[in-house]
């Protein structure tokens, strides 16, 4: 082969992105199916034949009418849903380029240990543990801070989204749904993850708290994040991200 | 993380076996149990790998071979075929031969001869039973319970023992003012806990829990989890967890095998396990959940 012949740039590979920037994610013809053995193994499409691109530190919202398949593409990304079929390559900090549709087991536990997160629409936690425990233990356990530490800076946080002081020890599972959603945001933005998936994380959120997780996200940002996300409100989605992506549209 | 366990085909046939057994057992038959020729296969050609500080989690109604699977590895129970491999490990490289020159992996545990596989297992792995008189002594006094496994580790002063002895039970929230009465005159969630005291007594990497809080009061279930939760974190502890309750694996487990009629039906990461079921049991476990 001659040297000199440039090759164009190959659309499936996340490395190289037109605009310089390294790509992220890079979505290739994902479809989900569920099927239900418990209803004679009829099969339901969830979504079919999705791509898109994510390029590094862009925040991409995901569009879409209800039922479309929105989240059922976040969590395919998170490996909670197994894709029927298609790439999700992901450009990993030490591993270079990984299909999460694909790989083993305990290397996506050691992604979202190290460098994926996941913000659902409830706080979905480990019960008996008090607020400001739930949001260290990820500084302490990911970002390697000694105990002290990372309850200071969970404090910090925990005061940003005005969760009363008094609330800090008690379990989030008598909090209000407002409270237990700041704190399910704490604990997501606190080990400063590299990408950020976010299922409407502001759903349950009064005005002044969307603000604050608003700038929460633009720090995550600044730090070099990430994020795709989906938000009811899409005067918030056109704000707060760079791009949107529809999902469910034809092609 | 690396893996610290890993295991085979491992299987555990009760009869003599015949060529039918294959089509007539396992889930898609429905039964662990051969029309023709009477044989039981409690536990069938089940492959798994164990990895540092990770809770695995064995799910799967009762007779789905999930509890002979552990005793098949903890060698309470002897496999019909398939083999077992240790990493190398600190704690291992006292019991002879276990490993060849330069491997990183142990020789076949399951075809060693009883003393040292019974050496390999007392330096790698504890156990938590269901009923706790299978793991205790119930007329032996608690702290007597757990120096007994320090004895035959090779432990002999007193002293020392009885100190180790109330350090475990201390952590396991055993009020010293009892260390020296016998489990029988405890609460179920107790005799747990010195169960507990008891598997940790060795500094196992390993632990392995079947059904440990199947049976307990649901406050009692909640302080035995929320213990097992912290002791998992403080000393990086491998577990396997058996368990019917998908609950129980979810608060524990990253990732989840689901077992029917001795075979693996499917395995995946817990959550996936709950939210995206692949199998048709697996579906059913999952809708039959309570809440």
């Amino acid at each position: 082969m001659n040297p000199a012949i440039q090759m164009e740039p190959n659309m499936s590979d996340p490395s190289s992105a037109p605009s310089g920037r390294t790509r992220m994610l890079s979505i290739r013809n994902l479809s989900k199916t569920f099927k239900l053995h418990m209803l004679g193994g009829v099969e339901l499409p969830a979504v079919s034949g999705v791509s898109f691109d994510v390029l590094q530190g862009e925040f991409v919202g995901l569009a879409g009418p209800s039922g479309a398949g929105k989240s059922t593409v976040l969590k395919c990304i998170h490996r909670t849903y197994l894709a029927s079929s298609g790439e999700i390559l992901y450009a990993s900090s030490r591993q270079g380029k990984l299909d999460l549709a694909r790989l083993p087991e305990p290397d996506v536990l050691e992604l979202r240990r190290t460098e994926i997160g996941f913000v659902s629409q409830f706080l979905r936690v480990i019960p008996r543990v008090g607020a400001q425990d739930l949001v260290a233990e990820p500084i302490r356990i990911r970002l390697g801070l000694d105990a002290p530490a990372a309850a200071a800076r969970a404090a910090e946080l925990l005061d940003r989204l005005r969760i009363p002081r008094r609330l800090f020890f008690a379990y989030p599972a008598t909090f209000s749904g407002g409270e237990q959603q700041r704190v399910n945001i704490a604990r997501a933005v606190a080990w400063e993850p590299r990408l950020l998936l976010l299922d409407e994380p502001t759903a349950s959120l009064d005005a002044a708290s969307v603000e604050t997780v608003v700038e929460l996200f633009a720090e995550l940002r600044r730090g070099g994040a990430t994020l795709v996300g989906i938000f009811h409100d899409p005067e918030l989605l056109e704000r707060i991200a760079d791009r949107t992506v529809r999902i469910g549209d034809p092609g | 993380m690396d893996a610290l366990l890993r295991v085979h085909g491992i299987t555990r046939r009760y009869g003599s076996g015949c060529p039918q057994c294959l089509d007539n057992t396992g889930a898609a038959a429905g039964t662990n149990r051969c029309d023709a020729c009477g044989s039981v296969w409690a536990c069938r050609d089940v492959s798994l790998e164990l990895r540092a500080e990770e809770a695995l989690g064995i799910v799967g109604e009762s007779g789905s071979g999930k509890s002979t699977l552990v005793k098949l590895l903890h060698f309470d129970d002897a496999a019909t075929s398939g083999y077992v491999e240790l990493a190398r490990m600190p704690a291992l490289e006292g019991v002879d031969d276990l490993y060849a020159e330069g491997c990183d992996w142990s020789r076949d545990v399951l075809s060693m001869d009883r003393y040292r596989q019974r050496k390999a297992r007392d330096a790698s792995m504890g156990i938590v039973y269901q009923h706790p008189h299978l793991g205790l002594r119930m007329g032996v006094s608690a702290g007597g319970n757990v120096a007994e496994r320090l004895l035959s580790a090779g432990w002999r002063s007193i002293a020392a023992m009885r100190a180790r002895a109330s350090e475990l039970l201390e952590r396991t929230e055993i009020p010293l003012s009892r260390m020296d009465e016998p489990p029988r005159n405890f609460s179920g969630g107790m005799q747990q806990r010195v169960q507990i005291a008891k598997a940790l007594s060795g500094d196992p990497a390993i632990l392995l829990l079947d059904e440990v809080t199947t049976g307990l009061d649901l406050s009692v279930q909640a302080r035995v989890l929320d213990m097992i939760r912290t002791l998992r974190e403080e000393l990086r502890l491998s577990m396997l967890v058996v368990s019917h309750d998908l609950g129980v694996i979810n608060l524990l487990c990253q990732r989840t095998m689901v077992m029917k009629n001795g075979q693996v039906v499917e395995s995946g990461l817990t959550d996936q396990i709950l939210q995206d079921p692949q199998h048709g049991y697996t579906q059913l476990l999952v809708a039959s959940q309570l809440q």
